[in-house]
């Protein structure tokens, strides 16, 4: 389990799948990074997790955030390449009274530290559409920065927009930390 | 079971899961076994349980102390053929570190080992910046037999693995010269 100053984030039990999927119907939060939305069962949901259970070096690394004792949202590895120590992750925050907040942050926080100090990966990176400008704030305020800029890649409510690609390396982050009080 | 002075070593339960689940979300402790540090949800621990049921593997201790599981010892690389084997240790609850827990339980462990199992050398591996259990292999009769250089990242840096053992025989001079006796 992993503390940060106003979240913990630890493994998805079986136990939070019914929260999980009961955040998932908040569509207009999901959107931002699943922009094609499609409804899913929570027995779907069941299915997926048993199998990801059997895995055993499964790619894919799941965090749920926990705030005030509840589920508000997830981040989590989703592609990482050992011979090159990086990872690509994503975060979200999917209950809606904690937006906007500093939640999203101190999660990824945390997250950085665990995926530098304790996995030994080298660089972290993450997109996020261009319109998603809390995100993109967070993300800066924990030293990342915008390295691309995919022009309208993506559709996000019927229009397209751009992907952004943000990185960050240990050797910076080890300076950010630095910074901070 | 095995009965120590203050913990009991006996065989996993599937009931131990749930505590084993809690006192596994303790990043420090845990990183002290393999260095790293995963969420792991009870669901897979069950799994894995489940998994070992099917291979028959019965070298794995859970350690016992006032009635709780506080943490594991067991078998590894087992080899017949030579008569060596090596194993690993952890005590996970806070409460239970640095007090002698894992001390006793290995006392115990060894009397398993080299006489119920007939193991002729025992050997473990830990890491250079965990001198409170160097220290206590040491005063066990485990001598350092070798080092390799930044084998491991551990807590943001690299750190040396430090290879022990320990022959049967050895241990055998040091209890009958009473260094290291045992109850039960």
């Amino acid at each position: 389990m992993l503390k940060g100053e106003k979240v913990i984030l630890r493994a998805v039990e079986k136990d939070d799948l019914k929260r999980l999927w009961e955040l998932e119907q908040n569509v207009d939060l999901l959107e931002w990074s699943q922009p094609d939305w499609m409804p899913k069962s929570l027995a779907a949901r069941e299915k997926e997790y048993e199998k990801q259970i059997e895995e055993r070096h499964a790619e894919r690394i799941d965090f749920v955030i926990e705030a005030d004792g509840k589920v508000i949202g997830r981040i989590g590895i989703v592609h990482q390449n050992r011979m090159a120590h990086n990872a690509i992750f994503g975060m979200g925050i999917f209950d809606r009274e904690y937006l906007g907040r500093g939640y999203g942050r101190d999660a990824v926080r945390v997250f950085i530290d665990w995926a530098f100090r304790i996995l030994n990966f080298r660089r972290l990176s993450l997109d996020v559409l261009a319109p998603n400008e809390r995100a993109i704030e967070a993300y800066q305020a924990c030293g990342f920065r915008e390295e691309a800029r995919l022009r309208q890649h993506s559709v996000f409510r019927g229009q397209p927009v751009d992907l952004i690609y943000m990185g960050l390396l240990r050797s910076e982050w080890q300076h950010v930390r630095a910074a901070r009080p | 079971m095995l009965q120590g002075e203050k913990t009991s070593l006996r065989a996993w339960e599937q009931t131990d899961l749930p505590r084993w689940h809690e006192l596994s979300r303790s990043v420090y402790l845990m990183q002290m076994g393999g260095g790293d540090w995963y969420p792991e949800p009870l669901a897979r621990l069950e799994y894995w349980f489940k998994k070992s049921l099917e291979k028959g593997a019965d070298d794995e201790f859970a350690i016992m102390a006032d009635g709780k599981l506080i943490g594991g010892v067991g078998l590894h690389h087992s080899d017949r053929r030579s008569g060596t084997t090596s194993f690993g240790i952890g005590i996970y609850d806070e409460a239970y570190v640095g007090r002698g827990y894992g001390s006793d339980a290995l006392r115990v462990f060894l009397t398993w080992v080299f006489e119920t199992q007939n193991w002729r050398r025992l050997w473990l591996t830990t890491w250079s910046t965990n001198q409170r259990a160097y220290r206590a292999y040491q005063k066990l009769g485990f001598v350092e037999e070798g080092r390799c250089p930044e084998e491991v990242y551990c807590d943001g840096a690299y750190v040396d693995e430090v290879i022990m053992g320990l022959l049967r025989e050895e241990w055998q001079a040091r209890r009958s010269r009473g260094v290291s006796h045992v109850k039960g």
